[in-house]
């Protein structure tokens, strides 16, 4: 049905002459009402796409390789053991409202979300703050325009953290006023600040004339939440916005083909995954496992499934990730190859397994149809899979107790990386010590090559060696096979041809500082 | 009338404390956690810990319930777990967007429905019978979802009548036009059902009154066909009627999530189907004990208007 009106609207779409918005005002449909303006408590990419406009981080991560580039901090120094970051602030920086933006206020941002005894400490929970940020031992105001930190043990990935929205630096004075309503009231010191935001229909932000980088292009950025993929292009189509988020996929097609409309794809650093419970009989065979990774046919999935929307995934570690290496050797699509696997490991009749699989979820794409596409193939190969389908809620209650304990013997997931590090999915996910129940590594995986290998990963400074140690990571686990790599997911959004300057960005988050309407 | 009213009233108090307990303990007593949902797969068992604690969780679930109890006969109904700010004022802002939204779409479905009912049942068995009822099947039977896409291709995208989504312009003022051009087409999609079943119920409600013998009579003395055996046929008819539209008002505000997800509606609907999805616990209950309420309302209200229809009511 819906189908039939997408064709539609794809049809009539050319018809449809575009409605005024002033030029001054750039018009974004997002797909979800924001959760927060305060940017420690938030945990979703649809509200950080808003915030990364309102507030602004110590860092910034370059769109090309996840390269550290000056934000708020104009140059840094990190020394030799790796323990101490010392950040020099550019100076004369202000917030919205007035407050100056100087090293007691970057501490002030740090210590809330860290120190339970910090006097704003109740105006959470900080939801990320301890695995971004946990490593942090001390934050010193050195002088007016210096700040340190000082860490418990070395982590590589601090930098990387350290531009992420959980890092945005805040307006003391805002949370002393505002306390518990400062997430109604964001004070930040991006290249806009908060107008308005009427709960369900939009977030109103004005230009930032003092933004370090030099004022936006547009006097007003909106963004509005339309919760329907098709109603969302409808909007762009009618004029209602000029940058629709997350296409569905269907459209993708005919908004490309209207010369008044511009598609942007780009794959983010995302991975979806199938894990594998390693402790189950049939499982914890290695060749086992490498079959059901032979058995898939990742080109057909993202290409007829995914509708293009994503690209096919051979190893852990997502594109433009420190590690990512498309040469490494990794699994085809090979049948025969898994039936040979399987035979040799003492199956040669196959045997049946449970997957649990979500109905929907973040970054999930379209679960039950990916799914069922992976039952075939591995019944091709005698693996009979037996799926349940939960809602989202419930899944992930479920897959917070071990397998053993659950009934599971597999089940999948999506991660997307915005901070470009992969240490947080490895070590999460991938690590003897976060094994269930005390992590959440409730497949089971545990292999000390790869514990040694985060390790020295996080205290290696020099990014060419983290990456060569990622990559050696990412090969052993490619060969062990925890888990069936299945794809990552090309982000997409549409704008009208009047919009200049509009980049997706590898964080998936969406500044518009340079965006402007010719 | 008014010793009536507060009798209902009082009546009412019972019935909201139930719906508070049966929501409160079925959303409690399904699998899902509030905490694993805000904080996503990737949450480490500490910080899970933490937040339940934050978010009293770990109270048996008859001290949850006297706590939120307490704290709402004091006016404080909690602070929602995914948005961070005071559930009365966030269920309050989507309900008056939802009433705005189930009124028009009142405006348009009771006159409308009532004329087709009364139509169908004059002239019974004829092409007007017919094609009113054929409207009333179809308002039944298409998918909401369909028409209101639909509406959208050919109101909005081809003809640029209407805008396609939202309550009010961006930039606009607000105004009063605003606003009804932004009504129009949601409101009509939300209207069908309703219209459809007050059409049936009248034409039968009709077609039985019509069929009594004072009508007869009044027709034997020469009273005119249409206008005043309306006024001996209608008041008897309305009271089926009237039972309906009540029960319709509360689909109309708290029923319209798949309306007011394709057409960007903030009301209460989305927000509550979107609680119920993140297991924010505060937000639902509130807003189903702000939905039970006004069904209350609703229906008192109805029977309000019973009275004034129907004598024998007021003076019993």
């Amino acid at each position: 049905m819906k189908r039939f009106f997408l064709l539609l609207v794809i049809v009539w779409g050319p018809l449809a002459v575009a409605q005024d918005i002033p030029k001054e005002l750039i018009v974004v449909g997002i797909e979800a009402e924001p959760t927060s303006l305060d940017p420690q408590q938030v945990t979703d990419i649809n509200t950080m796409r808003v915030l990364s406009n309102i507030y602004d981080t110590l860092i910034h991560m370059s769109n090309e390789g996840f390269e550290p580039e000056p934000g708020i901090a104009e140059s840094w120094e990190i020394s030799e053991d790796g323990l101490e970051y010392t950040f020099r602030l550019r100076p004369g920086l202000t917030f919205s409202d007035g407050t100056p933006l100087d090293a007691e206020a970057v501490k002030f941002t740090f210590e809330r979300m860290l120190d339970p005894e910090h006097p704003f400490a109740d105006t959470g929970p900080f939801p990320f703050a301890t695995s971004y940020f946990g490593q942090i031992k001390e934050v010193t105001a050195v002088d007016a325009t210096t700040v340190k930190f000082i860490l418990k043990e070395p982590f590589s990935a601090f930098l990387g953290n350290l531009s992420g929205m959980t890092g945005a630096i805040v307006s003391p004075t805002a949370v002393e006023e505002y306390g518990k309503d400062f997430a109604s009231n964001g004070v930040g010191s991006g290249p806009f600040k908060l107008v308005s935001w009427e709960r369900g229909s939009q977030v109103v932000l004005e230009a930032n004339p003092d933004y370090w980088e030099g004022a936006p292009a547009q006097a007003q950025a909106i963004f509005i939440p339309i919760v329907d993929n098709l109603a969302r292009v409808v909007a762009l189509q009618t004029g209602q916005i000029n940058i629709a988020v997350n296409l569905q996929p269907d459209t993708i097609a005919g908004l490309e083909a209207d010369s008044r409309f511009k598609v942007l794809q780009q794959v983010g650093p995302h991975i979806w995954w199938v894990t594998l419970d390693v402790s189950n009989e049939y499982l914890s065979n290695k060749k086992v496992r490498q079959a059901l990774n032979y058995a898939i046919d990742r080109e057909a999935i993202t290409r007829d499934i995914l509708q293009g929307t994503g690209i096919p995934a051979y190893g852990p570690i997502p594109p433009g990730l420190a590690g990512y290496d498309p040469e490494l050797v990794s699994y085809t699509y090979d049948p025969d190859k898994a039936r040979q696997l399987l035979a040799e490991a003492g199956y040669p009749d196959g045997f049946s397994m449970d997957f649990w699989i979500p109905t929907s979820g973040s970054g999930m794409q379209e679960p039950v149809p990916m799914t069922t596409a992976i039952q075939g193939y591995w019944q091709e190969i005698g693996v009979t899979t037996n799926i349940q389908t939960l809602d989202w809620g419930t899944y992930l209650s479920k897959l917070a107790v071990p397998p053993k304990d659950s009934g599971y013997t597999a089940f999948e997931l999506s991660f997307m990386l915005g901070t470009g590090e992969p240490d947080i999915l490895l070590n999460t996910l991938l690590s003897t010590s976060q094994m269930a129940p005390k992590g959440i590594n409730t497949g089971g995986y545990s292999n000390p090559e790869i514990d040694n290998l985060i390790a020295e990963a996080r205290r290696a400074t020099d990014p060419e060696q983290r990456a060569s140690i990622y990559r050696d990571a990412a090969q052993i686990i490619i060969d062990d096979a925890p888990w069936v790599f299945v794809d990552h997911w090309k982000q997409s959004a549409a704008i009208t041809a009047d919009v200049q300057g509009f980049e997706l960005t590898q964080t998936f988050l969406l500044p518009l500082h340079s965006v402007s309407r010719q | 009338m008014l010793r009536f009213i507060v009798n209902r009233l009082v009546f009412a108090i019972p019935t909201v404390l139930g719906v508070s307990l049966v929501i409160f303990f079925s959303m409690r007593l399904a699998p899902g956690d509030p905490a694993q949902l805000y904080l996503g797969p990737m949450a480490t068992q500490e910080t899970l810990a933490e937040l339940r604690e934050q978010l009293g969780l770990n109270q048996p679930l008859p001290v949850q319930y006297v706590t939120w109890f307490k704290q709402v006969a004091i006016g404080d109904w909690g602070q929602s777990i995914t948005y961070r700010s005071e559930v009365l004022g966030l269920v309050w802002e989507r309900l008056v967007s939802s009433a705005v939204l189930g009124a028009a779409s009142f405006v348009i479905a009771v006159p409308i429905g009532l004329f087709l009912g009364i139509l169908a049942a004059l002239y019974r068995n004829t092409i007007v019978d017919v094609l009113a009822m054929t409207v009333a099947i179809a308002g039944i039977s298409l998918p909401v979802f369909w028409v209101g896409l639909l509406l959208i291709v050919q109101f909005s995208l081809r003809w640029q009548w209407f805008p396609s989504s939202g309550m009010y312009s961006l930039y606009g003022d607000k105004s009063f036009w605003d606003l009804l051009r932004h009504l129009v087409l949601p409101a009509t999609s939300l209207s069908l059902v309703p219209l459809a079943v007050i059409a049936r119920i009248t034409r039968s409600s009709m077609l039985d009154v019509l069929g009594q013998d004072y009508v007869r009579t009044a027709r034997a003395k020469g009273v005119s066909p249409f206008g005043t055996v309306l006024k001996h046929t209608l008041k008897n008819a309305l009271i089926p009627v009237i039972t309906v539209i009540g029960l319709q008002i509360g689909y109309l505000i708290g029923g319209a999530v798949l309306i007011e997800n394709i057409y960007a509606w903030p009301g209460i609907g989305q927000l509550l189907l979107d609680s119920i999805t993140s297991r924010d616990y505060p937000v639902v209950v509130g807003g189903s004990l702000l939905l039970a309420v006004i069904f209350i309302l609703a229906n008192l209200l109805a029977d309000v208007a019973y009275s004034f229809v129907d004598p024998r009511v007021r003076y019993s």
